[in-house]
């Protein structure tokens, strides 16, 4: 700190008063505070709270804890119908819930709750400490001392913060044993308290909470910033000082680095003058910052077409690969929807048992027919070809299509291992197609019927086959190493 | 009324979304990549672990999201599809697919998409596909014993383990989320494909 102090001095260290004019070019210039993932994460909480609450006060039957007036609950249920109805709906906004905080929390654990959130905005260091103990006293009339700086929360908002951090998954884990009923009868009534308790406690923080951002007028710039995520500076300035310092400190840094590479690329030798110590500290980090922004720019012109557009056209034209939990998540959504539609998974090897009955069919009826296993598909009193996979493995033709044919990876070619001949390939892929249509035969389905489908209904059996999969496929693997390493 | 929604289709709705819903299954393969032979089997080789990522993301979406309706009502299992176990068959079924994947380079639905875009060896594994299938019809009077052996029934893993459901399904969960740290670990630091077969990844996958 003390060093950048001596590279920065038009940035005090510790509030100093304002000049009017000072002030007011302050009040005028926005700065960034929230992300819009924050902001959307911050009303998506809001509501789900107010249903939650609003639901859940309903919802209460123990007399010793019903808490709202008579009218209130008839109100409610008289909105939602029946009583099952509204429990059913309390349920499904708190999943919804969950899953959202579940994604948030897996997936940002480590940069956000740990780095940013744990870190950052609600340890309570020193300043923090004497800012409530300075509060308190000035509520009560007792002292005038000025408040210590805050950073980013101050120290009111991290007390909150930390009481919601450790309520919020009492919340979702009693919610959910209350749902499924996990636990014995004893364990359920004391989830149903603590359930009770841990959100009458974020409630009555929460009060204070709306009244500071709805009501409080000095806090208005922050309310606002909950829709546009910028702050007046002049605002972080006066309550968060700690947090404003960094954001310029931050500011200036990247100003100097500018103008350092500007002052390179003009060739001009006496601009290193605008640096001052940092000359050499930045002399790394120009060759990898400053020569990116330049190579973009002057071939903008001529990129292919599937880096260009938005996201999603550049995902749909892009020549590679997906990442394959996205590609996992899309291949789900299909899943459910199958199920939810058709109530059956996805499947491939019986289109092709259903074509070879019909050829067959078709060919020598009476033989086809007569065979205990064709003759199923054949007496089923319509064509065997009139079927849920049949039809699916002609749509998965189209969409293998569509998708190489966007992202241009439409190829005649031949895949193999780079040792081998092509005679080899063809016929290790037909032996291959042999061994795992009889497998699949055995199985009553293959990846996608058994494991893929047959998995996600939790079936046993659709367990059993894929490891046996995997277990046969990393033990050829290491027989077959000439023919794919 | 609740899924599913099978019985109210008319047959030419039924047989359009079920076009549909192959049309997504299609795109997806594709898109994960499973189009090519040597991603698919990279998995066998730990050299690119897509094919248990992607198939595990897949079940865990598809199984969260049916139990999710269940618990709510909104879907009728008992309705839906549950492929019977017969444990013997399945398991040799299941050993026998694996070892056609390796050597074929393909299963059969992701064989389908690489020949539709191209790929001549997926034209020899499917006509493999269909030999095998007449195969099996021939030897059918044959094996009909075992093919009908260790029948359970529809037997679910929460009724074999005698479990909630919604323990297994968190227990599928942290399998998933177990085998993609392992699959992550193997890709990088680990680099076992290295370490089994001697050679750096980008090595022979050209």
């Amino acid at each position: 700190m003390a060093t950048e102090t001596a590279k920065f001095p038009e940035i005090p260290e510790k509030p100093v008063p304002l000049s009017p004019q000072q002030a007011e070019a302050m009040a005028q210039k926005q700065i960034k505070k929230h992300h819009v993932a924050i902001i959307l994460l911050h009303w998506f909480n809001a509501t789900v709270w107010f249903l939650e609450v609003a639901t859940g006060a309903a919802l209460i039957s123990s007399p010793e804890f019903r808490f709202a007036p008579e009218w209130y609950i008839r109100m409610v249920e008289t909105l939602f119908g029946t009583r099952s109805n509204l429990l059913h709906f309390h349920i499904a906004v708190g999943l919804a819930w969950i899953f959202v905080f579940a994604i948030y929390g897996t997936f940002g654990f480590r940069t956000y709750l740990l780095r940013q959130v744990y870190r950052k905005e609600i340890a309570l260091d020193r300043d923090d400490i004497r800012w409530l103990m300075v509060r308190a006293l000035r509520l009560l009339g007792r002292s005038d001392e000025p408040l210590p700086p805050q950073s980013n929360y101050n120290a009111g908002q991290k007390l909150f913060a930390l009481a919601v951090y450790s309520l919020v998954p009492v919340i979702m884990i009693t919610g959910l044993m209350m749902t499924f009923h996990w636990g014995s009868p004893e364990w359920i009534r004391a989830a149903i308290v603590a359930h009770f308790t841990a959100v009458g406690l974020i409630v009555s923080g929460l009060m204070v909470h709306v009244y500071m951002a709805a009501v409080f007028p000095e806090e208005k710039p922050a309310f606002f910033s909950m829709f546009t995520g910028k702050v007046n500076e002049l605002f972080a300035y006066r309550h968060h000082f700690k947090w404003w310092r960094e954001y310029k400190l931050e500011e200036l840094k990247w100003r100097r680095k500018l103008e350092l590479a500007w002052a390179r690329t003009n060739g001009e030798a006496g601009a290193g003058a605008t640096a001052t110590g940092d000359e050499m500290a930045t002399s790394e980090e120009r060759n990898t910052t400053f020569t990116e922004p330049t190579e973009p720019l002057a071939s903008a012109q001529e990129r292919p077409a599937a880096e260009r557009g938005s996201w999603l056209r550049r995902a749909l034209r892009s020549p590679n690969d997906w990442p394959p939990y996205a590609a996992g998540f899309g291949l789900g959504l299909t899943l459910l929807a199958s199920f939810i539609l058709m109530g059956e998974g996805l499947g491939a090897s019986s289109a092709f048992v259903r074509w070879t009955a019909a050829l067959l069919g078709a060919v020598a009826p009476e033989q086809a027919a007569a065979s205990p296993f064709w003759g199923r598909y054949l007496g089923e009193g319509q064509s065997p070809l009139v079927n849920f996979v049949v039809f699916e493995v002609i749509g998965v033709m189209i969409g293998g299509f569509v998708s190489g044919w966007l992202g241009g990876r439409l190829k005649v070619m031949v895949e193999k291992g780079p040792r081998i001949s092509n005679r080899r390939r063809y016929a290790l892929a037909f032996t291959g197609g042999m061994l795992s249509a009889i497998g699949a035969r055995f199985a009553r389905g293959c990846t996608s019927g058994q494991a893929l489908s047959g998995g996600a209904v939790l079936a046993a059996g659709s367990w059993i086959f894929m490891m046996a999969v995997f277990a046969a496929g990393f033990a050829g693997a290491y027989l077959l190493r000439r023919d794919w390493t | 009324m609740n899924a599913p929604y099978f019985e109210s289709f008319s047959l030419g709705v039924y047989l359009t979304l079920a076009v549909v819903i192959g049309f997504f299954f299609g795109f997806f393969l594709e898109r994960a990549g499973f189009s090519s032979a040597r991603k698919l089997t990279g998995q066998f080789y730990f050299r690119d672990w897509s094919v248990l990522k992607v198939m595990f993301t897949a079940i865990v979406t598809a199984m969260l999201g049916l139990g999710y309706l269940s618990a709510l009502g909104w879907i009728d299992m008992s309705l839906v599809y549950i492929p019977p176990t017969y444990v013997w068959p399945q398991l040799l079924g299941g050993l026998l697919l694996g070892t056609g994947f390796i050597m074929g380079g393909y299963c059969p639905g992701t064989s389908v998409v690489a020949a539709v875009v191209g790929r001549l060896d997926a034209l020899f594994f499917l006509a493999g596909i269909v030999a095998g299938g007449v195969v099996f019809g021939l030897l059918y009077p044959a094996v009909e014993e075992f093919y009908v052996s260790g029948s359970l029934g529809t037997l679910t893993l929460p009724e074999w383990l005698d479990l909630n459901v919604g323990i297994v399904i968190l227990a599928v969960v942290a399998m998933a989320v177990g085998a993609f740290w392992v699959a992550e670990k193997s890709e990088g630091e680990w680099d076992l494909f290295a370490k089994t077969y001697g050679k750096s990844t980008g090595e022979g996958n050209e």
